[in-house]
């Protein structure tokens, strides 16, 4: 193979293979350094014992249920973004964006506190599974909607045009939302998985999970080869039932998700009389609301505004932190989601193993990376601790962490660049590596710039992680107010969370700025 | 790929930065305690204090694990726990040192272990919050049997007993109460539809919106819902059965601490008696251990409470057999309701 011409990045090689496999070598590293030596004592140890399999089972409850509203209601809300225009629309894009930085144990404290101070209880129809459900929904809705909208935006103008000269405004709309299912489909089961990680929903409204046994595992009993090992199994489950899914969804994936077909974007209707559109777009923003309403209703009886200033004032000593920790691993995500896109490519087989092998990856608990760095840090010399004891280390897990969304949404825009490119670069004498600095590279700035701010916006709201592996003193905004937040006055931590979300917001805002300023070019 | 290199190189700590005196701190204890400690420290002893706080609020894996995974090569030097049955598992995992400080000679050996892994000062107690909108004083509830009287049928609560503080009173009852009492009482809890909750705050959140009318959790907890102005009010149980548990905070000197000597200084400051005053008038109320110490008036001395008796260093060993085994299956089955 000729290494030198473009035409390598269509066609199969080794060296794809070797680069997916130093990609993915990377990301199992840290949780391999836990995982693999708990392997040896598999036949000890007792993964089964208690709750595991129905917790087990209740956490693919959860997945499925969370998949089914975020599908629904973000496939929806996606296509109606995309295809209209309407006066009020910014701001609802923002406010169901919100949810993505607030970490879901909070959003679920949100609900509870909806429930407790502003629902009557009697009215309240969600219960246990049901809350468990709607509070991881809120983030996945906002997921699901922001990738269907954007998938909108990429249908055939051409298309749209017939269509709108011989059928209804419904028929294109009901075309649109079609077009777009299969990849609703995948956002929704892809950000539904993370669920599976996370205790918090679960024990607030007592309908555990096996991110709760893997809890136990871990802050009751300490045993670290036990949580490897549930961890292992989890991961094994949620491959099989990927593979399950990917084989039921692959027809639509293929015709409609890894379809070559360049970016033409849409002219926005005008929405008019479509007061069923406005309807459910507020519907939407009111469901998202619900937990920010919760989290800020002590606002009401605040007193002091001292405790404003104050709350300030620990931002802004944090700040420096939370943006190293979000910028920095959403760049890691970016340069890693490049490589590994480019070396996927357009090789089929290769394309399948990537979507199994990266809701898989998404499905290991993150704790499991963390504390494999924290192994890692005792056993390397000193001078390696600017690598496995600082901020740098915190930014590389969550990077790693984040790694699938953002080579998902940079192999979208991959795939929508013209297959012709390489062969007329091969014809112009182009070598391979001025095709990717000056072709490709500038082709995947837009989707780069995307998930780079998603994965920073997603990584704002990280928890654990930081928790974890932060150097000692330093902590960023959101781990400073959930370390104060047991035992502040109600006053002080709301003032914190309402700090951090209109920070969040004005964040938001920028973004959907910056975003339309690259989308216009 | 420019950003990130900054960026990269902007995450990297200056490698060539000057040792300077310092000492790094974790601590179970919260934050909005803790610190103001750690800051008067600073000016006073002219020693950097890195401190790194927990949070159970957040469900996650604690700071007890990174220190466990850190073992082979600490970062910290001194693990200020809220509660003696975390110290007492460092110990067991060969994670602590031994170190009697000077400033312990005062201090009750009750609270301390006897081989000097780790040393007891300012206590919480284990308390009943009750919902002032359901009882009138003569009629509050006294004791944690209460829990499994029939009259509070679905209205009690506890956080779960797997983890923090609750999982060292369930050891405590355990040993107070003997094995088949004390299952006895667990099986009657789950029969009373006591409801289970994550943490004392969520047990604080609930008693204080009605929505249970009285559970179990710390002083801490219960002193902010009343600062908050919940309806709400405080017993110590059991004054004339077992007891109240008292829950002191220890100090552990970390087994190849990077800054021993620092460390050895920060743990002195903490068991003064300046210490004990301050976390006594701060919002923790925290009883100081070492009688003699001036207290606030809403602070009750512990000499003035019933204290559960109990061995702390056995809790520990009672608390890794019951996480492992009756607890476990206990709060699955209170899960599967």
């Amino acid at each position: 193979m000729n290494y030198a011409s473009p035409l390598i990045f269509e066609r199969h090689g080794t060296w794809r293979i070797i680069s997916i496999g130093v990609i993915f070598g990377i990301t199992l590293f840290f949780p391999g350094l836990l995982i693999f030596p708990a392997l040896q004592k598999l036949g000890h140890a007792n993964v089964f014992q208690g709750n595991f399999v129905s917790a087990l089972l209740n956490s693919f409850y959860v997945v499925i249920g969370t998949a089914i509203a975020a599908f629904t209601l973000g496939s929806i809300g996606g296509t109606i973004s995309g295809l209209y225009e309407f006066s009020a629309k910014r701001f609802l894009l923002l406010s169901y964006c919100l949810p993505l930085v607030v970490p879901p144990f909070l959003l679920a404290i949100g609900l509870d506190s909806v429930r407790l101070n502003v629902i009557s209880n009697e009215y309240w129809i969600f219960r246990g599974f049901l809350e468990v459900v709607l509070s991881f929904s809120f983030q996945a809705i906002s997921f699901v909607l922001l990738g269907t909208m954007l998938s909108t935006w990429t249908i055939s103008k051409n298309q749209i045009e017939l269509l709108r000269t011989t059928r209804r405004e419904t028929d294109v709309f009901l075309f649109i939302l079609r077009q777009n299912l299969s990849l609703s489909a995948l956002l929704a089961i892809f950000f539904s998985l993370l669920t599976i990680t996370d205790p918090g929903p679960g024990q607030i409204f007592g309908y555990p999970g096996i991110s709760t046994e893997l809890l136990v595992s871990l802050s009751a009993l300490y045993d670290f080869d036990l949580a490897a090992l549930q961890s292992l199994i989890v991961s094994v489950a949620v491959l099989s039932l990927s593979l399950l899914v990917i084989a039921g969804i692959k027809k639509h994936i293929d015709s409609n998700f890894l379809l070559d077909k360049s970016i033409q974007l849409l002219t926005p209707y005008k929405l008019k009389q479509s007061w069923p559109v406005i309807g459910f777009a507020f519907l939407i923003f009111f469901l998202q609301a619900l937990p920010i309403i919760g989290i800020l209703w002590p606002m009401l009886s605040i007193d002091d505004g001292s405790v404003l200033f104050r709350a300030w004032n620990e931002a802004c000593f944090t700040f420096k932190n939370s943006a190293l920790y979000s910028l920095g691993g959403a760049s890691i995500s970016v340069c890693l989601g490049i490589c590994l896109i480019i070396a996927v490519g357009r090789v089929k087989k290769l394309q399948s193993f990537f979507l199994v092998a990266v809701l898989a990856f998404f499905s290991v608990p993150s704790f499991l990376s963390s504390i494999g760095m924290i192994h890692l840090g005792t056993t390397t010399p000193y001078f390696l601790d600017w690598l496995t004891r600082s901020r740098f280390s915190v930014a590389l897990i969550l990077g790693l962490k984040f790694l699938p969304v953002a080579s998902l949404i940079l192999f979208y825009g991959y795939l929508k660049s013209p297959r012709s490119w390489a062969e007329q670069a091969a014809i112009c004498r182009m070598t391979s590596f001025s095709f990717l600095s000056q072709v490709i590279l500038p082709w995947l700035r837009r989707h780069a710039f995307l998930s780079f701010l998603f994965i920073s916006l997603l990584i704002s709201s990280e928890i654990n992680t930081v928790l974890l592996l932060r150097p000692p003193g330093e902590d960023s905004f959101p781990i400073r107010i959930f370390t104060v937040m047991a035992n502040s006055s109600e006053a002080f931590v709301t003032s914190l969370c309402f700090v951090y979300l209109t920070g969040s917001f004005c964040l938001l805002g920028l973004t959907y700025f910056l975003f339309g300023l690259a989308r216009r070019e | 790929m420019r950003a990130f290199l900054i960026l990269s190189f902007l995450c990297v700590p200056p490698v060539l930065a000057a040792p300077s005196k310092e000492v790094v701190v974790y601590t179970s204890v919260d934050d909005v305690f803790a610190r103001p400690i750690a800051e008067r420290f600073e000016r006073e002893k002219g020693i950097k204090v890195k401190l790194v706080p927990d949070t159970e609020e957040t469900k996650s894996t604690g700071l007890l694990n990174r220190l466990i995974a850190e073992k082979n090569r600490p970062q910290a030097d001194v693990f200020w726990s809220g509660d003696p049955v975390r110290a007492a598992i460092l110990k067991t995992k060969k994670l602590s040192t031994p170190f009697i400080p000077a400033n312990s000679k005062d201090l009750p050996q009750l609270f301390s272990d006897p081989d000097g892994h780790w040393t007891g000062f300012s206590a919480r107690a284990r308390v009943i919050l009750y919902n002032k909108n359901f009882f009138n004083e003569k009629d509050k509830p006294t004791s944690i049997l209460d829990l499994i009287d029939s009259k509070y049928k679905g209205k009690g609560c506890l956080a779960n007993p797997l983890f923090g503080t609750t999982s060292m009173h369930a050891a405590a009852i355990f040993e107070v109460l003997g094995e088949s009492k004390a299952k006895n009482f667990f099986e009657n809890l789950k029969k009373n539809e006591v409801k289970l909750f994550s943490s004392n705050g969520e047990v604080r959140r609930k008693v204080s919106a009605d929505e249970c009318v009285f559970g179990l959790t710390d002083t801490d907890d219960a002193f902010e819902a009343i600062k908050d102005k919940k309806p709400v009010g405080v017993v110590f149980p059991d004054e004339k059965g077992i007891g109240t548990l008292i829950v002191p905070n220890v100090t552990v000197l970390i087994f190849n601490a990077p800054h021993s000597q620092e460390g050895k200084a920060f743990i002195e400051y903490l068991l003064s008696p300046q210490t004990e005053e301050t976390l006594a008038e701060s919002d923790a109320a925290q009883m100081p251990v070492r009688s003699g110490v001036p207290t606030p008036s809403h602070v009750r001395p512990l000499e003035k409470i019933r204290p559960m008796k109990v061995n702390y260093v056995k809790l520990a060993a009672r608390l890794e057999e019951l996480s492992s085994g009756f607890l476990k299956t206990w709060v699955d089955s209170m899960s599967r309701r």
